[in-house]
């Protein structure tokens, strides 16, 4: 079996500083990774590097994603490609309402793809159908893009869009923070509803509590741009007991 | 100088008729303009507008000629087509609605404004013709689309000059295009406007134009007591755009609200002036302006709002927010209020800025292109004046119009 995502050896510099150190890690079709560490370990650096976020320089390494070099295209083409970021703080845009865009965006990745544009009713009944299982209201989506949601919705409104676009990989940045138990539930559903056997998930996390609902099947400690340990589910659990301090 | 002499040259061939009091209104309306000559970049009011081709040479004024150009309405309204000056189409019948001829329909109508501009004088002098429209006392025109038509040949200057009445307790919903078919020609445009007391009028305007053609626009508005005057407006041509935009508000309950979306393309000057005049209490303004600038282009907004001492308890509100699409584009914005009562309640706002980069970045994450996600940014920015306008046919038209706009300057 041949991975999905593979990064080897990963540096990454933002300014002046690099923050990622050589990084390593494999993920195979069906897997769920979770990464966890301290702040400033280089967790988001490495969500936004992944999905081609400018200001983030690669200075050594390589990634190979479905078997192309993913530091070869822009941030549309790694979409394109199947690559989904769920942010760890979703902008809000004023002006473009979420159904518009999401339609944009679905068109898009269907055009680069070589397939027809999806049907307006379709995606209707679609987009109707994800956001009632997300136990979101339909009307928000009529709204600019993130404009007036509350924490909890901007996650949810990620999930939407995860759950809409069917991407073949995820990395979630800090999707559960900020987070009450019953968003936290319905998130965790979203996630779980895209887990399927040729997808990757990549979650990155402070906590362990979403790791309750979402089984992961490695998880990884970074630290100071490197991962350090990799153990199971119950890693997580020895984390959450003794710090990171004395376990990485 | 010798471009004015070749102007004054110019009239005193021209040899224009009319009544006495039309006669020595041009005569007084050339020496006026003599006098001040062409503007320069020199004067503050003129600071940011291009006028280059007007500096560059004589230009002679247009024929009144027509065209077998054949103009649609957009709205589905009924349309009136004024080419060179000259009314080519008009509805058999309008309900409520007068048209005079012009010249008979200039005189006594030959306000200058609030704003003194030698090229305002200089149309009185020159002009050539134009609409001078009537709504009738209490009559409801619920849409009629005018459509200046110029196709006048290259170095010619057409010179129109209108007049709009809106009778007391009169409604009226007009769609104003000036449509100029070759460069290098000059449209200079003056327009009056009279609302009497609880008329409304709203007047939404499209300017397009060929590159390189050049357009001074100028709308003056009275507005009496009870009347409400709406403005929009859409630049988004290829020709350099001059636009005065004024209101008085004689009043109780006058309102002006005033709104354009500017679109500046590639060595493109869009330059939009207003006055907003409280001269009683208990008045009302609002001004929504928008530029962007593509690369080489610039856009201007100087508005002044001006407040009389007995003019009390009015509300004045004036914002001009821009983007700059490439380092190259500029944006020039100038809020002034000038307030001498002291019971008022004024605001301004303006901001000048680039796309946003982390929206961008969301889109491009989504897997839209980056031309596609700048072109939905733009949009929103200028959505808040399309969301204004009160026809979706010119809704669907100006959107056109700015998607068409972007095409061209995304690059």
């Amino acid at each position: 079996m041949s991975a999905i995502l593979k990064i080897e050896n990963l540096k990454v510099s933002v300014g002046k500083n690099e923050i990622l150190t050589g990084l390593d890690l494999e993920i195979n079709p069906g897997e769920v990774h979770a990464i966890m560490g301290p702040n400033g370990s280089g967790k988001s650096t490495l969500a936004n590097a992944l999905s081609g976020k400018p200001g983030y320089e690669i200075t050594e390494g390589k990634v190979t994603f479905k078997g192309k070099n993913l530091l070869d295209l822009d941030a549309t083409e790694r979409a394109g490609e199947g690559l989904f970021l769920g942010f760890q703080y979703p902008v809000e845009i004023p002006g473009v309402s979420n159904l518009n865009f999401l339609r944009t965006a679905l068109n898009a990745i269907k055009k680069y793809r070589g397939e027809d544009p999806v049907n307006a009713a379709i995606f209707l009944k679609t987009i109707r159908e994800k956001a009632g299982f997300l136990d979101m209201d339909f009307e928000m989506q009529k709204r600019g893009v993130n404009v007036g949601f509350s924490g909890g919705e901007k996650k949810r409104n990620e999930m939407l869009q995860m759950l809409m676009l069917d991407p073949d990989f995820a990395v979630l940045d800090e999707t559960d923070s900020g987070l009450d138990i019953d968003a936290l539930k319905i998130v965790a559903g979203g996630i779980n509803a895209i887990r399927g056997k040729n997808k990757g998930l990549l979650l990155i996390t402070h906590y362990q509590r979403l790791l309750n609902y979402v089984e992961p099947d490695f998880v990884h400690v970074l630290s100071k741009g490197k991962i350090v340990r990799t153990g199971d589910k119950t890693l997580a659990q020895e984390l959450e007991e003794k710090g990171y301090a004395e376990v990485a | 100088m010798e471009l004015l002499s070749a102007y004054k040259k110019e009239f005193s061939t021209l040899g224009l008729s009319g009544t006495k009091a039309l006669e020595a209104a041009r005569a007084n309306g050339l020496d006026s303009f003599l006098e001040a000559g062409i503007p320069t970049r020199k004067t503050e009011d003129w600071r940011y507008a291009d006028l280059g081709l007007l500096r560059a040479k004589h230009l002679k004024r247009a024929a009144d000629k027509v065209s077998d150009i054949k103009i649609s309405s957009v709205t589905g309204w009924p349309l009136i087509v004024i080419e060179n000056g000259k009314i080519t189409e008009i509805p058999k019948t309008l309900k409520g609605v007068e048209v005079l001829g012009t010249p008979e329909g200039l005189e006594g109508y030959q306000d200058k404004g609030l704003f003194d501009s030698p090229l305002e004088r200089m149309n009185l002098a020159f002009a050539t013709g134009g609409l001078v429209l009537k709504i009738t006392r209490g009559a409801s025109v619920p849409g009629l689309e005018i459509v200046f038509l110029n196709t006048s040949a290259k170095d010619e200057a057409l010179y129109l000059r209108n007049l709009i009445l809106v009778e007391e307790d009169a409604t009226a919903n007009l769609f104003i295009r000036t449509q100029v078919e070759n460069g290098a020609t000059w449209t200079s445009q003056v327009t009056n406007i009279y609302l009497g007391k609880n008329s409304k009028l709203t007047l939404t305007r499209d300017f397009e134009a060929t590159e390189g053609a050049l357009i001074t626009a100028r709308d003056y508005a009275v507005v009496e007591a009870g009347a409400t005057f709406k403005a929009p407006s859409l630049m988004a041509g290829l020709a350099s755009t001059r636009y005065e935009i004024e209101a008085e508000l004689l009043g109780k309950n006058a309102h002006a609200d005033l709104s354009g979306g500017m679109l500046a393309g590639e060595n493109n000057t869009i330059d939009v002036l207003t006055r907003v005049h409280h001269v009683k209490g208990n008045t009302t303004s609002n001004q929504t302006f928008k530029g962007v600038a593509g690369a080489k282009g610039s856009t201007a907004f100087q508005g002044r709002v001006r407040v009389e001492k007995d003019a009390q308890k009015i509300e004045a509100h004036q914002n001009c927010h821009n983007l700059i699409l490439e380092r190259s584009g500029e944006a020039n914005v100038k809020p002034e209020l000038l307030i001498f009562a002291d019971d008022v309640i004024c605001s301004h706002g303006a901001t000048v800025g680039e796309v946003d980069k982390d929206a961008l970045f969301y889109m491009k994450q989504r897997g839209i292109p980056e031309n596609e996600a700048r072109g939905l940014l733009v949009q929103a920015f200028l959505g808040e004046l399309l969301e204004g306008l009160n026809d979706d046919k010119i809704l669907d038209h100006f959107s056109a119009k700015i998607k068409a706009w972007m095409v061209g300057n995304l690059k």
